[in-house]
């Protein structure tokens, strides 16, 4: 199940497990410190066998389709792009992922800025002139493609890491 | 040890006080062939500093301008960060109040100190208006639609008794102009012996007959294009040719006249009450209008109703006596029998024909 051999992703919400019976006294949420030991020894790791490019490629990838199974298991079907971000925004701030704010949305949902503050992956990071939020990158792409059904190339503009203390984000429609 | 020419500390003051007066700051100039030493570095530093400042004062005046469509600089200015969070929430404010514009009440701020409370409060408020306004409108719309209906109701009640001119004329200035028409055919008609028999029947079972006859006359009356003006009591008024009405008025109210008859003797075979009635029938100029301010009822006015009640009058029971104006019209249309010249009071001699009303029977 979690380990076979695959040539396309066999990923199942279920396999985050009964959390709630897992862990009955330590509960559901742990510190990010821990959160974020697991990502950035992951890509130490990464980095180290595959180098820089094709570890961004794999956070991506797999930002991408945790924001695809994200919208179709917690924020579900939204009619209007109001009602997509008024659920994002509010299941984001539940979950302590961050606090989503959208700038800006082009007719036909086309382009949109969006910034995340507090982010669970790099708000109060050393500062290193580097965006660091690759996996948000895939995150909201997978979230915006499950909604408009268009690839979305996401580029992280500003991040806590380069500096700044929001992470913006530009999506872009893929023509 | 750095030897350091005095001037350098000058223009490093100056640059300084420059700033704290508010005004703009010139960079520190060192000769190219200025020595690498820790001079040049520290002028590098404060030469970086003011140009990060002066990107920093021109984009804190840029946002209270209210002009958030810019990008602001990379720098490690700590002020810098916080203006492009300022900028971010700004940003989204404007984003979220779009959509509060565009009817959405649903969205909310989060995590922007007393500006959230505020802002969700008015949102929330906002949507209360709205919702009042809408249910105002409904209710608006619901009393204009049975305001419709009720107008609608009151127009048909008021063309039950008035022509459309007259009640159009009336609903519009409240007042209607007497109006003469040239060739108009009248009809009068009334009950032999409905007198005597008013005094052996119940006021109810009268009414009821009253009411079943002149209800078949009106049908009678309308499907021939003709007009019912009004009822005295067990007279019957009808004319054709006025208010837009045929030019065949003549002919139009001798075939009500035969199928009223046609109508009461098909009833009598069958009513426990036999009614008979006379027909007279003119035809010439009469004038229509309203007469009165209250309880509007139009009327029919002129020598040619009078006569049309004297042809009545000189008529006999089930039989339809029409004046020589008439005759002269339809004379080839039907059958007649001519009478020998009656005396007409207030006319002298008239001559008059009886309608061949056997057909009728």
């Amino acid at each position: 199940m979690f380990k076979e051999e695959r040539d396309e992703s066999l990923f199942d919400w279920n396999m985050l497990g009964d959390i709630r019976t897992g862990r009955p006294n330590l509960g559901p949420t742990m510190d990010v410190a821990v959160y974020r030991l697991m990502q950035f020894t992951l890509r130490d790791v990464l980095i180290k066998n595959y180098g820089v490019a094709a570890s961004d490629q794999i956070f991506f990838d797999a930002g991408k389709k945790a924001g695809r199974e994200f919208y179709r298991n917690l924020i579900g079907q939204c009619d209007s792009l109001n009602t997509l971000t008024s659920k994002l925004q509010d299941l984001l701030r539940d979950l302590k992922i961050g606090i989503i704010r959208f700038e800006r949305a082009t007719s036909e949902n086309r382009e949109f800025v969006i910034t995340v503050e507090e982010d669970l992956d790099c708000s109060g990071l050393p500062i290193s002139d580097e965006t660091i939020c690759v996996y948000d990158e895939g995150f909201i792409s997978g979230i915006l493609f499950e909604y408009t059904g268009i690839e979305y190339t996401v580029k992280e503009v500003d991040c806590w890491c380069s500096g700044d203390r929001v992470c913006r984000f530009e999506a872009k429609a893929v023509d | 040890m750095l030897q350091v020419d005095k001037k350098y500390f000058d223009m490093v003051s100056e640059a300084f006080y420059l700033l704290q007066k508010g005004k703009k700051a010139v960079p520190i100039d060192l000769p190219p062939d200025y020595p690498d030493n820790e001079l040049r570095q520290m002028v590098g530093y404060i030469n970086r500093f003011i140009s990060s400042y002066e990107d920093l004062t021109d984009n804190v005046a840029g946002i209270a301008r209210g002009e958030l469509d810019f990008e602001i600089p990379k720098g490690g200015l700590a002020a810098l960060h916080q203006l492009k969070s300022l900028q971010s929430s700004l940003r989204h404010l404007t984003w979220k109040t779009q959509q509060i514009a565009s009817g959405d009440f649903e969205q909310k701020v989060d995590f922007m100190g007393d500006f959230s409370e505020a802002f969700n409060s008015m949102t929330r408020q906002l949507k209360e208006a709205f919702e009042k306004i809408e249910q105002q409108h409904e209710r608006l719309k619901l009393a204009y639609e049975t305001i419709q209906q009720e107008k609608e109701k009151s127009d048909r009640l008021l063309l039950n008794i008035l022509p459309v001119r007259v009640a159009n004329d009336l609903k519009e200035t409240g007042k209607t102009v007497p109006q003469t028409f040239e060739n108009v055919t009248v009809a009068f008609s009334d009950i032999v012996g409905f007198t005597n028999m008013s005094s052996r029947l119940s006021p109810q079972i009268l009414i009821n007959e009253l009411n079943e006859i002149f209800t078949g006359f009106d049908m009678i009356i309308e499907s021939n294009d003709c007009e019912r003006i009004k009822t005295i009591g067990d007279a019957y008024l009808a004319v054709s040719g006025m208010n837009g009405g045929s030019e065949n008025h003549a002919d139009n109210i001798v075939k009500s006249a035969l199928q009223i008859i046609r109508f009461l003797n098909m009833r009598n075979r069958t009513s426990p009450f036999h009614w008979e009635i006379r027909i007279g029938i003119h035809t010439g100029k009469v004038v229509g209008g309203v007469v009165g301010i209250k309880k509007y009822i139009y009327d029919v006015f002129g020598d040619t109703i009078n006569t049309a009640c004297r042809m009545e009058q000189n008529s006999e029971p089930m039989r339809v006596n029409l004046s020589e104006a008439t005759y002269s019209i339809i004379k080839n249309r039907y059958e007649f029998v001519e009478r020998s010249p009656l005396e007409v009071k207030g006319k002298g001699m008239m001559k008059m024909y009886f309608l061949n009303s056997r057909d009728a029977e």
